[in-house]
């Protein structure tokens, strides 16, 4: 059985994924999504896995139509750019009717179903953003 | 010692489902004045391993156009590769490694149906962590569209303006792939693809080809290529530490007019507008219009045809076809074509030309600055 998409890369990113680890640098101090082994501001290689808040505020979203290929049962698609305080962050928001969103409200980060290989039928998982009910 | 456009080629933007990518660029090449052997032949495409599935294409495509043996390599930074061959071009050439390059643009975004595209295209911005979540080319424009118009309390149908014009100016460029004319209401009122972005305010999938003979020789050339620069900046959108500022944008056009002594402006601007927010960006970026002054200059008809600095005078990406790879090949051939008198489209008066071109929402952007020979 063959796979459209790689499992390693999917593996790796797993944690990121699941529990938004971002990155910090140690020189500028400044936090960032995504990780990465460099600070994308200071360009300083002393980076550190951070854990992102899992609660932000909604600053923008748009509503997708056309999305790209795979995530067709998923459309139309939200889109959401947060601010999770240190850093902003870009997700699908999910659990949410296009009439209970707006900008600024309070969203939280969830475990959601990303995608399917369609040929494999392994399924990927990643963050989302939701309303917050969990407070 | 000049580096200069001596001849291009082009076939007229649209869907090919008749034609190879190999046939367009066979047809581009067959557009060309006094094609001769050239010492190298750089090749710009971004999608041909996904669309068609040859790598190594820069050696096929030389096959096609004739001059096998010729050293043959494929460029490739997303929607900058047409500008950024040209740029590896202009510094072989300038740097007197070769007498001639052959740099051909050729893209085939029509032999999958558009969701299959939109996904390679979302491969533009980071990969692994924003188009792995579905967001897509269009959504990520949306998002910058939509912080613009909260900022500086602009309209929809005031940033209309820049589609409607690109309709009108490419309505007698016979290489455009959409000569219709719309107005601002139309644009608005479209089919939505992430809103804000209708349907009109997003560029076509289409197919091309487009060929560009640089030489060092000024002899019977159409332009000369005075500059060409280029620059990078942060691959995820989260990283920017603006959504709306496009830092390697301004590098390339501060270098360009520092190195060459420019006044403000040039002549003749043409810049990426796969999106209606996009040259508006681009523009406020580079210092051509003040943060949040740029619509109100489309609106007073500024950057119109016959305005006070006229920009993308022959449809833009928007209303001429986006065919990613062949695009910055394109807008150089057109302005070469426009300062040499030999294009369909004139502009009187016209001495120096630039193109800017950039991938997404900044992470390269890619500048050439083009006068007359």
């Amino acid at each position: 059985m063959s796979m459209e998409y790689s499992v390693p890369i999917y593996w790796r990113n797993r944690v990121n994924y699941y529990k938004l680890i971002g990155g910090r640098c140690k020189k500028c101090g400044r936090v960032f999504f995504p990780p990465q082994s460099r600070c994308p501001y200071c360009s300083s290689d002393n980076v550190e896995p951070v854990s992102l808040p899992r609660i932000g505020r909604l600053l923008s979203y748009t509503v997708s139509y056309n999305p790209p290929e795979g995530y067709k049962l998923q459309t139309p698609l939200i889109i959401g750019l947060i601010d999770l305080g240190e850093t902003r962050i870009i997700a699908q928001l999910t659990d949410v009717s296009l009439e209970e969103i707006s900008e600024g409200i309070e969203v939280e980060a969830v475990v959601r179903k990303i995608r399917e290989d369609r040929t494999a039928g392994l399924i990927h998982y990643g963050y989302k953003f939701r309303p917050v009910i969990s407070h | 010692m000049g580096v200069y456009v001596k001849s291009y080629g082009m076939t007229k933007l649209g869907r090919s489902y008749n034609k190879s990518l190999y046939d367009l660029v066979f047809d581009a090449l067959s557009d060309m004045e006094g094609l001769d052997k050239p010492d190298m032949i750089i090749v710009s495409t971004v999608f041909t391993a996904a669309t068609i599935g040859q790598l190594d294409i820069a050696s096929k495509i030389t096959e096609i156009a004739g001059f096998k043996g010729v050293p043959a390599i494929r460029v490739e930074t997303g929607e900058t590769s047409g500008h950024n061959s040209v740029l590896m071009a202009f510094r072989l050439l300038a740097g007197g490694m070769y007498d001639n390059i052959l740099v051909i643009g050729a893209e085939k975004m029509t032999e999958f149906v558009a969701a299959r595209m939109y996904k390679e295209i979302s491969k533009v911005f980071d990969s692994e962590y924003e188009s792995y979540m579905g967001v897509g080319h269009a959504s990520l424009h949306a998002l910058a569209m939509k912080e613009y118009m909260k900022r500086y309390g602009k309209t929809h149908k005031e940033l209309a303006y820049w589609p409607a014009l690109m309709h009108k100016n490419a309505a007698d460029n016979p290489y455009a792939a959409l000569r219709f004319p719309v107005d601002q209401d139309s644009v608005v009122k479209a089919n939505v693809i992430s809103d804000p972005i209708t349907l009109l305010d997003s560029y076509p999938l289409v197919d091309g080809a487009g060929a560009l003979l640089l030489t060092r020789s000024p002899n019977s050339a159409l332009a000369e290529v005075k500059y060409a620069y280029s620059s990078t900046d942060v691959k995820p959108v989260t990283h920017k530490e603006d959504l709306l500022d496009l830092p390697a944008a301004r590098r390339v056009y501060s270098k360009i007019k520092n190195e060459n002594g420019l006044d403000l402006s040039v002549d003749l601007y043409d810049v990426t507008d796969q999106f209606t927010i996009t040259p508006y960006l681009i523009l406020e970026s580079i210092g051509i219009a003040e943060r949040g002054k740029s619509v109100d200059m489309a609106n007073q008809g500024v950057f119109d045809r016959d305005g006070e600095i006229p920009i993308n005078v022959t449809g833009g990406l928007k209303a001429r076809g986006h065919p990613f790879g062949a695009t910055g090949v394109y807008q150089i051939a057109e302005l070469s074509g426009i300062l040499s008198g030999t294009f369909q489209i004139q502009i009187p008066e016209t001495k120096e030309a630039m193109i800017i071109g950039v991938n997404g929402l900044g992470s390269n952007a890619s500048g050439i600055l083009l006068g007359r020979r």
